[in-house]
This record gives structure tokens, C-alpha cells and sequence, in this order.
């Protein structure tokens, strides 16, 4: 009996080990539970060389038979006139030229496990290349590496303004480490952001005390160091850490639920605060209940004086040209905030490649910007409503990409445009309206589930563009995943039109009506198509185009009056609406109209050029 | 301001040539457009996406009708400074003759044969007037923006409603200077009809004395007049955005287009009234040959 009662206990002890090994494996391994490692910089920043030295530290994984490790200096974009990043774009390359004052980061040196390695590691541009002879395992091991930082003056990312500073990739940056244990290292060609791994970032950084930091968080720690500061920075999971500095910088605080925003601005633009909260308010908010929770404790916007007019995406963290000297009549500068916003999911909580895929990052967030935009101002005027003069932000979208050019593929890497205007119009607005396209036509449910499905799948995570087609397939099917993939991959190219409209009587009481539709663009996608008959009644079909047009012949007993192809213009990408539908008796009413207007204006230049 | 009332009444007596300098703008605009209606009409009038242009200047329609024919947009443009440089030939030509009205103070009604025969004799004038100014514009056009500029640093970084209060500001500041310079056009103008026998450095030399210590005076008087025909716009703006609201269709487009013709009308006849006070003025200073001729009287016995 005593026997059984120990064989009992030791049954029960050894189920219940096995389920406590079951929990915590569960815990650990769990698709909605990531372990990340950390990354911890070291650093100091003086002001009067312009530059950043520091330290820093991480681990490598463990048991993954490295043998060679990579990281980022994406501070050598600004090192010389060969730089790719430069020559895409000629406004900075032509400042460097002129004033000579690269910049660049320097490594003094790279230890492994303590051990100085600098001998054995190679510098190719922003790639960093550390391969041991006879080490067959890195796997474990910690990295040091002591850097230095040159901040050139006219930059981008990475940059100083007077005494302000702008701080992105100023550290060395781990290379990401792919599925099949090789480096992914990012070639920051032009028009490049940067890419980069998710860590638990532990920044330890000393500055003149009076520098106002705008950073992803606030400060852990503040150690006064007489005339300098050494603050602590405790974030993530991110993967990048980038502050703004400012001595003039005051500081806004509100919250948006249990997000704390904080808006880091100076005296003169005190006016602008309260747009600046709303529209990250709105944002937010759309973007939490339209992709899925903001994971961040902070909100931070930083105005800052760039060399160009724009926003900049940095996790948690968004920089914004000064709106100083902005009229602000158009909704322009919350459309940026919004755009900024909605990168903080698609770059920041989902690590899309901006590099390889900058669709995944520009077009979708450009969508998004969209959606906001009409959902705070409505359809018509969400851009600009100022004197009567009404514009939507699709209006511009649409301009933008039919003077653009709208054709060519837009899954491709970053580096691979020739010029800005292509990378622009493909990326900005021939992109988001592809997606807009995907979007409206999995339909208001399934889209939501696509993209709360897409937020949970890849939170924390680098989805590929084959991921995202997967996940279409799964939640649209097969349809939705070929035209999108055709759309990205092939040409963006899409024209359904109406080509002709008839009625012929066959006898006193049946018409035979005949139209044409015609498609341009490989897409095979089926459409909607209704005809409103003279008597107002409507006649909806679908289309499947199996070519690239077709005759339809429908008797009835009322003639036609009009048809339309995509009646709820859901297929936004294409390329012209007007021919999307026919009357059979045109009206003039329109061109008059039109024509009357531009010759109004025509008349006032006349009289100022001419005098009267 | 009596004065200026005095002149709106010769106005109202000139007023063929007020119509027939309306209608030659008008023409000239109408020439400039039908190309435009032909090429759009057809892509407009078929499509239902088009219908919101009746009622409304939707933005959508337009960016779609353009963002379509992106390649024949700078064909249009084109075209329409090439009709406007040819408008401001022939204007130059139409001054000989209306810039003689003005200063001799002829009255209406006008006397065709002298007007077309003093467009002929001091065409050549008008050009070489249009060239320079051409070249002052082009000096001042740069200057007057470093001027605003300056202007806007020291108004500090202003944000908001401020800032579009400077850009008014600044907008206005550059227009007063190339005003400023339309006023010594005028005044280079009105002097070859006095001295049509002078050299261009002569009518330079007058056209200059006339203007500096009337600058002022000038845009005053300009700015007074200028007054009725920005109310004017601004109303037949609003009227219009009204009108094919509530009569959405041809006749609202019809009214609108009356509307319009209203409004371009009433520039021509700020611009002919402004005219008329400047002609009196610049020849109670320098009649030239408008002079009366000095009749001997008899001596009495």
C-alpha cells in the first residue's frame, strides 16, 4: 500500500513537473510573448567637435553557429561624394561637395568577450563586417563596440542645426540575423530609411545640462555631472533609439487614453500646439481601433528645423518640420501628422523592410493617412476648404500620380529608383492607391480583419511582401492575393472603361442594348457594372474579364440611358474615372461650365498683363 | 473725390470704347478657350463622373480631367501665353490711340480715323515703352521679393492665422512696387501721346519728372478706384457660387458666365475711369501739343 502510495506521489510529482515545463514553454515560446535582447549604448555627445563616442554592447544569440557577425554604420552615407544615399539626392551631395565637411563613424574598436578583434574587421560602406579565423561559434558572445560619431551639419536623419541636433542610427547598429542564420545587412542606397533589428534599448547618454531631450521616453535616471547630464533611457521593443536635442525646447504633455503625448516645441510655435494634439489624437485613435494598440507608454512629437519640409518616422518618437511661416489654411501639416502617425505602426510596431519593400512602409501608412484624413474632415474637402475652393487629400493623390506617371512595378526596393519623382509617385500614391484598391475591395469587414490579423501577426515583427500576400490569400482568397501581388509586382496600370452605348429596337416592344467594356492593365479582377435604364430603373452585373474587352447584349423593354463600370469607384487605382461610364445623349453642360471658368481666368490675366 | 466722380460721368460717355476694349479681351479669351472645350467636351459630356462640374467646382472631376491629359497640359498653356503676348502686341498698339484720348481729353464720342491713325504713329513708341518695362519688371520682381522676405525675418516665426495675415502683407508690399512701376509705364505712355516728336530718352526724361512726386497721389487714387471693382468680383463670386447652386444647369451655367462677363467688364471700365483722371492730370502738367494754340487778339484801338 505504502509502495502504491509512493508510486502514486512519484506519478503525480513527475505530472505535475511536466505540466510546469508545459506552462513555462508555452509562456516562452508563445507566438504573443517575445524575448528580446538588449541593447545597450554608451555614449557622450560634444558639442563643440559635433560628434557622438561611445560604447556599444549586446549579445549575440546563443547556439546559432555564427562565425561571422555584421552591424550598420549608417553614419558613412555622409562620408564621401561616392555615397548611393548622397547621390540620390543631389540637394545634400551638392552642400557636401561644396563644403567638404563629411561626416561618418569611426570604430576605435571591437572587442569580442572582451577580446580586442579590430584587426580582423572590415568596413565596406555602412556594413560592418567582424569574421574571427578559426571561430566557428559567435553565438553568445558580447559584442563591444566603441565608436565615434561624426554629425555632419546638413543631413537628413542624422544631422545639427545651430545648437540643434538630430540624432538617428548615431550608434552602431546590429544587422538583422535572418531565418537561416545569415546577416541581413541593409545597402542604404537612395532614398533609404533605416532598418533595423528589435531590442530592449538600455542608453546611457551625457549632454550639456542644457540640451532638452525628445526622445521615445523620458529619461529613467538624470545624473547631474556639473555643466553636463548623463541620462537613462530605458525603451523597447525597438528597433532604433533617436532623439532630437534642443536648448529651446518646452514641453507639452497630454494623454490619449493611457498614451502620454508629449509635443516638444518652441516658444514661437506655441500657436500651433493645440492642432498638432488634436491631429495626433485623431491618429492615434483611428489607428488603434483600425489596426490594432499603440504599444508604447509615450507619444512624442518634436519640432525641429530640417533641411526640407516633411515628417520623420523614429519609433515612438516623430519629428516634424517647424510649422513657422505655414499659413496653416489647408489640413497639409495634420495630413503629415497623420502619414507620421500611422508609421508607427506600419515601420515602428510592425517592422516592415523600408529598404527592400518601402511599399510596406510608405504606401500603407499613405492609406492610412487617407483614411483618417476622411474620417476627420470627410470626403470632399479633407485637404483643403478655404474660400470655396474645395480639395481632397485623393484629389491630390490622384493629380500627384497622373502627372507622376503612374505605370511601373512597385515592389522593389528603395535604392532601385532612378529619381525622386518615380520613387514618390510609385511609393506615395500609385502604392496607397493600390492598397486603397485591396482594401475596398475585401470590403469593410474583411479589411478590418485583414489588417487586425496583419497588426497581431507581425507585432515586433519583419513581415515580408510574401507574408502580407499570404495573409490576403487567407482572409480575401485567392483573388485578393493575385491582384494585389499583380498590382505590386507587375504595373500598378488599371483602366476599366465604357467604350460604347447603344439601344436598337428589334420591334415595338424589345430593345436590344449593346455596350462595350473594355479593361487595360494585366488585371483580371471581376467588376461591377449597372445600367440605369430611361425610366430610372437600374440592371446590376459583374463582369469577368477573361479579355481584355467584350460586347454585352441585354434585350429589354426600356432603352438605356446610362452604364457604369466600378460604380462606388472601388478600384481607386485606376487610372481614369471619367471613362468609367457612358450616356447615351451626351451633355454639354459640364465642358460649358468649365470652359466659362478657365475663360474667367484666362480674361483676368489678360487685363493684368495687358492692362485692362 | 468729386473729381473722381466727374471722371466715372466721362466714363459712362466713352462707353463704346469701354465695350469695344471689353469685347476684344473677351474675343481674344474666347479664342484662347474654344480649343480647350473641343479637346475636353467630348471626355466631359459622355461621363457621369463629370456631372458634379453643373453644380459644383469639384476638384475631383478637374484633377481627373487634367491628371488624364497630363501631356496636353503644357500644350495649353502654351497656347494661352501665346494668345496673351499676341494680346499684349496688339494692346500695345490699342494705347497709341487710347493713351491720345486720355491725355487730349477728346470727347466721347470718339473719333475712330484719329484713334486708329494715333495706334499706327505711336506704335513703335509703345513697344520699345513695353520692352523696358519688361526689363524694370524683371529687376523689381526679384527686389521686391528680397524686400518682403526681409520684411518676414523681422516679423518674427510666425505660425497660424499670423502667418497668413504676413503672407497678405507680403503679397500686398509686392504688389504696391510693381504697381508703383505700372504707374511710370503709364506715365511713359501718356507723354509720347503729348511729345509724339521727342526722343524715347525725352519721354523718359518727362515721363520721369511727371511721376516721382505723384507716386503717392497715384496709388491712392488707383487703390480709391480699384475699391468698387474688388467688391464687384468678390460679389459676382459669390452670386455665382449661388446661383449654380440653386440652378443647377444651363441656365445657372449661363448666368454664371453673365456674371463673369460682368465682372471682366468692370475691369476694363476701373481701368479706362483710373485713365481718364490720370490723362487730365498728367496734361494740366504737361499739355504738350494738346496745348491750345495762343490766338492773337486784336489790339483796341
Amino acid at each position: 500500500m505504502k509502495s502504491e502510495l509512493r508510486e502514486l506521489d512519484r506519478l503525480l510529482t513527475i505530472s505535475f513537473r511536466i505540466a510546469i515545463l508545459f506552462l513555462l514553454s508555452l509562456a516562452l515560446f508563445s507566438p504573443a510573448i517575445h524575448a528580446f535582447d538588449t541593447l545597450k549604448v554608451e555614449a557622450s555627445l560634444d558639442t563643440l567637435k559635433k560628434e557622438i563616442s561611445g560604447v556599444v554592447e549586446y549579445r549575440l544569440p546563443g547556439n546559432s553557429g555564427l562565425h561571422s557577425f555584421e552591424f550598420q554604420l549608417f553614419p558613412n552615407v555622409y562620408s564621401n561624394q561616392d555615397s548611393p544615399y548622397l547621390r540620390g539626392n543631389r540637394q545634400f551631395l551638392e552642400h557636401f561637395l561644396r563644403d567638404k565637411k563629411w561626416a561618418g563613424m569611426d570604430i576605435d574598436s571591437i572587442c569580442l568577450d572582451g577580446i580586442n578583434q579590430s584587426s580582423n574587421l572590415k568596413i565596406e560602406y555602412t556594413k560592418g563586417i567582424l569574421e574571427v579565423p578559426g571561430e566557428t561559434e559567435l553565438g553568445g558572445r558580447l559584442v563591444q563596440i566603441y565608436f565615434k560619431t561624426r554629425i555632419p551639419e546638413f543631413g537628413d536623419r542624422l544631422s545639427y542645426f545651430k545648437n540643434q541636433y538630430l540624432l538617428d542610427g548615431w550608434y552602431p547598429n546590429p544587422a538583422i540575423l535572418e531565418r537561416d542564420g545569415s546577416w541581413y545587412n541593409p545597402y542604404y542606397g537612395p532614398y533609404c530609411e533605416l532598418v533595423g533589428e528589435y531590442y530592449d534599448f538600455d542608453v546611457s547618454l551625457t549632454l550639456p545640462a542644457n540640451l532638452v531631450v525628445a526622445a521615445a521616453i523620458p529619461a529613467a535616471d538624470t545624473i547631474a555631472l556639473g555643466e553636463r547630464v548623463k541620462y537613462r533611457f530605458n525603451f523597447g521593443p525597438a528597433h532604433d533609439f533617436a532623439m532630437a536635442l534642443s536648448p529651446d525646447y518646452l514641453i507639452d504633455s497630454t494623454s490619449i487614453g493611457s498614451t502620454i503625448l508629449r509635443i516638444f516645441y518652441r516658444d514661437y510655435e506655441k500657436s500651433s500646439l493645440s492642432a498638432i494634439r488634436e491631429a495626433a489624437r485623431q491618429s492615434c485613435e483611428f489607428m488603434s481601433v483600425n489596426v490594432g494598440k499603440y504599444q508604447y507608454s509615450y507619444l512624442n512629437y518634436a519640432l525641429v528645423d530640417f533641411t526640407f519640409s516633411g515628417g520623420l518616422e523614429l519609433p515612438a518618437l516623430i519629428d516634424l518640420s517647424s510649422p513657422k511661416d505655414a499659413p496653416m489654411i489647408s489640413h497639409m501639416y495634420q495630413s503629415m501628422i497623420y502619414h507620421e502617425t500611422a508609421h508607427q505602426w506600419f515601420y515602428g510596431m510592425i517592422g516592415s523592410n523600408q529598404v527592400e519593400a518601402p511599399w510596406m512602409d510608405e504606401a500603407v501608412s499613405n492609406f492610412f493617412t487617407d483614411k483618417i484624413q476622411v474620417s476627420v474632415y470627410g470626403e470632399k474637402a479633407n485637404l483643403l476648404d478655404f474660400a470655396d475652393f474645395k480639395m481632397s487629400n485623393g484629389n491630390l493623390f490622384r493629380l500627384v500620380g497622373g502627372l507622376s506617371g503612374r505605370d511601373g512595378i512597385i515592389n522593389k526596393p528603395a535604392y532601385s529608383f532612378a529619381t525622386q519623382m518615380d520613387y514618390f509617385g510609385l511609393m506615395y500614391v500609385s502604392g496607397a492607391l493600390v492598397v486603397q484598391t485591396f482594401d475596398a475591395l475585401l470590403g469593410d469587414s474583411l479589411a478590418a480583419e485583414f489588417w487586425h490579423k496583419y497588426y497581431e501577426r507581425f507585432l515586433f515583427k519583419h513581415p515580408k511582401p510574401g507574408d502580407f500576400f499570404q495573409l490576403a490569400d487567407e482572409i480575401g482568397g485567392e483573388n485578393s492575393r493575385r491582384l494585389l501581388e499583380h498590382l505590386l509586382n507587375v504595373t500598378s496600370r488599371v483602366d476599366y472603361s465604357i467604350e460604347s452605348l447603344n439601344n436598337s429596337r428589334i420591334d415595338s416592344t424589345e430593345i436590344e442594348i449593346s455596350l462595350v467594356l473594355r479593361k487595360e492593365g494585366d488585371i483580371y479582377y471581376p467588376a461591377r457594372y449597372l445600367l440605369v435604364k430611361s425610366n430610372g430603373d437600374t440592371m446590376n452585373y459583374v463582369w469577368n474579364p477573361e479579355y481584355d474587352s467584350e460586347e454585352i447584349v441585354i434585350k429589354s423593354m426600356e432603352p438605356v440611358a446610362e452604364a457604369i463600370i466600378d460604380p462606388d469607384y472601388k478600384i481607386a487605382i485606376d487610372n481614369d474615372f471619367l471613362n468609367n461610364s457612358m450616356k447615351v445623349r451626351g451633355d454639354g453642360r459640364p465642358g460649358l461650365r468649365l470652359s466659362s471658368g478657365i475663360m474667367f481666368l484666362i480674361e483676368s490675366l489678360l487685363s493684368y498683363g495687358g492692362g485692362l | 473725390m468729386r473729381e473722381l466722380v466727374e471722371h466715372f460721368g466721362r466714363l459712362l460717355k466713352h462707353k463704346s470704347l469701354w465695350l469695344f476694349l471689353y469685347l476684344f479681351k473677351a474675343i481674344m479669351s474666347l479664342f484662347l478657350i474654344i480649343p480647350f472645350f473641343l479637346t475636353t467636351n467630348g471626355t466631359l459630356s459622355s461621363s457621369l463622373f463629370s456631372r458634379g462640374l453643373i453644380s459644383d467646382w469639384d476638384m475631383s472631376i478637374i484633377v481627373e480631367l487634367f491628371s488624364g491629359k497630363a501631356d496636353i497640359i503644357p500644350v495649353y498653356l502654351i497656347g494661352i501665353l501665346v494668345g496673351a503676348i499676341l494680346y499684349i502686341i496688339i494692346m500695345q498698339f490699342l494705347n497709341g490711340g487710347l493713351y491720345y484720348l486720355m491725355v487730349s481729353g477728346e470727347k466721347a464720342p470718339v473719333n475712330w480715323g484719329i484713334f486708329f491713325s494715333e495706334c499706327g504713329i505711336n506704335f513703335p513708341m509703345h513697344i520699345k515703352i513695353s520692352l523696358l518695362m519688361v526689363l524694370i519688371y524683371m529687376i523689381l520682381l526679384p527686389a521686391g521679393m528680397f524686400f518682403v522676405n526681409v520684411l518676414g525675418m523681422m516679423g518674427g516665426n510666425l505660425v497660424g492665422s499670423s502667418a497668413f495675415i504676413m503672407m497678405l502683407v507680403k503679397l500686398g508690399v509686392l504688389g504696391l512696387i510693381l504697381l508703383g512701376a505700372s504707374f511710370f509705364s503709364d506715365s511713359l505712355r501718356a507723354a509720347s501721346a503729348a511729345f509724339p516728336d521727342k526722343s524715347f530718352g525725352d519721354i523718359t526724361r518727362i515721363a520721369a519728372k511727371y511721376f516721382r512726386p505723384r507716386l503717392l497721389m497715384l496709388l491712392g487714387v488707383f487703390i480709391v478706384l480699384f475699391i468698387p471693382f474688388v467688391l464687384i468680383w468678390v460679389a459676382v463670386e459669390f452670386l455665382a457660387i449661388q446661383v449654380v447652386g440653386l440652378l443647377a444647369g444651363i441656365i445657372g451655367i449661363a448666368l454664371e458666365f453673365l456674371l463673369f462677363q460682368f465682372c471682366s467688364f468692370a475691369r476694363t471700365g476701373q481701368k479706362i475711369w483710373y485713365l481718364l483722371y490720370f490723362g487730365r492730370d498728367f496734361y494740366n502738367q504737361n499739355p504738350g501739343r494738346f496745348q491750345p494754340a495762343q490766338v492773337e487778339l486784336p489790339l483796341g484801338e
